[in-house]
């Protein structure tokens, strides 16, 4: 066999049992490897490449080293997710750095961690301030988290005690033109009521390059053509000044009215719709 | 018809116009009588509050006026 073919087809099959073997060892970021999985991963691609270019003259023994390689980190990882032990053995354990605000120095020393290589971690993580770091913990993967002091966190509507009402992902449904039949589906949509949605706004499908709708069944599309300018959804912000609008009409006929039943009737029905209206507000408006 | 009325009318007759000017802002694609319609509808719910402080002011002042 002329060598260039053997290196091809010693490529071809090492491309492919390569990227089956990465895809077994599962979904994770690179930049999240603890230091032992990088020089895993590491000696796989080496290995690889060595068998390929034929630097390992026998395919039998280097891919008996590139199983191994693949295999042990599998077997590991199952008996991590089974024992705390074994998953502290394999990974480590994460190191506290400051802890009540205090930097815990003698874990700092542990980690081979400098001070300023913390202050620069942590300014990463948006605290500048050291005065305003409550807890910092040194995760195996060498990343730094941050807890900031209560008073320093940011506001959420929790702290304003004001309710707002729950979203849920948006769906993409069109791309590049074309409908997303899975995602329309799993809102309980059909192509109906897009084409409905689509003939409201004055829009041709294809002229739509991304449609996305939000939990609410507002729909917001961006198109081709940028000089069109397109209204934004409103369809909740309407609903709610129609609501308006009827209970300062029941409140006027209330008064108008001279007719006392007429009246009571008026009146209550301004009220319920008052009360309905300060339940709305928070999932209407904003 | 007593002035406690005649101040409730208004308040409801206000808020009836504020939020059309509101529905029309919401509506419209025009930029310019959005904003126009915006201001109006702000304007009018400054005018309502000042009202609903008047309305306030003549119950505490003559409590038999009061709606029930």
């Amino acid at each position: 066999m002329k060598e260039w073919i053997e290196i091809l087809l010693r490529s071809f099959g090492l491309f492919f049992l390569t990227f089956l073997f990465i895809r077994v060892m599962g979904k994770k970021h690179l930049a999240k490897l603890t230091a032992f999985q990088f020089v895993n991963y590491t000696v796989i691609g080496i290995i690889a490449a060595l068998i390929s270019v034929k630097v390992v003259n026998s395919v039998r023994l280097g891919v008996v080293a590139l199983v191994v390689w693949i295999l042990l980190p599998v077997v590991f990882e199952f008996l991590a997710i089974k024992s705390k032990v074994i998953h502290d053995f394999i990974y480590g354990r994460e190191t506290v750095l400051i802890k009540k605000g205090k930097v815990m120095e003698e874990n700092l020393k542990l980690a081979k961690l400098t001070g300023e290589e913390l202050i620069r971690e942590l300014r990463s993580k948006n605290a500048f301030s050291l005065a305003d770091v409550e807890f910092a913990v040194l995760e195996t993967t060498g990343e730094i988290n941050v807890t900031l002091k209560s008073n320093k966190q940011p506001v959420t509507p929790y702290d304003l005690e004001s309710k707002v009402a729950p979203k849920a992902e948006p769906q993409t449904i069109i791309l590049d033109g074309n409908i997303l039949h899975d995602s329309l589906n799993n809102l309980g949509l059909n192509e109906g009521w897009l084409k409905t949605q689509l003939k409201g706004m004055g829009v041709d499908l294809t002229n739509v390059y991304i449609g996305q709708v939000d939990s609410s069944g507002d729909l917001y599309v961006d198109l081709f053509d940028d000089m069109i300018q397109m209204p934004q959804p409103s369809v909740k912000e309407m609903l709610y000044a129609s609501l308006e609008k009827s209970q300062s009409d029941f409140t006027k006929y209330a008064l108008e009215t001279q007719d006392e039943k007429a009246k009571k009737m008026y009146a209550k029905h301004a009220e319920e719709l008052e009360n309905l209206m300060k339940k709305l507000q928070s999932y209407l408006l904003h | 018809m007593t002035v406690g009325t005649q101040v409730q009318q208004a308040i409801a007759g206000v808020q009836s116009a504020a939020a059309t000017m509101k529905t029309f802002a919401l509506e419209t694609q025009d930029q310019n009588a959005k904003k126009d319609f915006q201001q109006i509808s702000k304007d009018l719910e400054n005018a309502l509050q000042t009202l609903q402080k008047r309305q306030k002011y003549i119950e505490s002042q003559e409590p038999q006026f009061k709606q029930q």
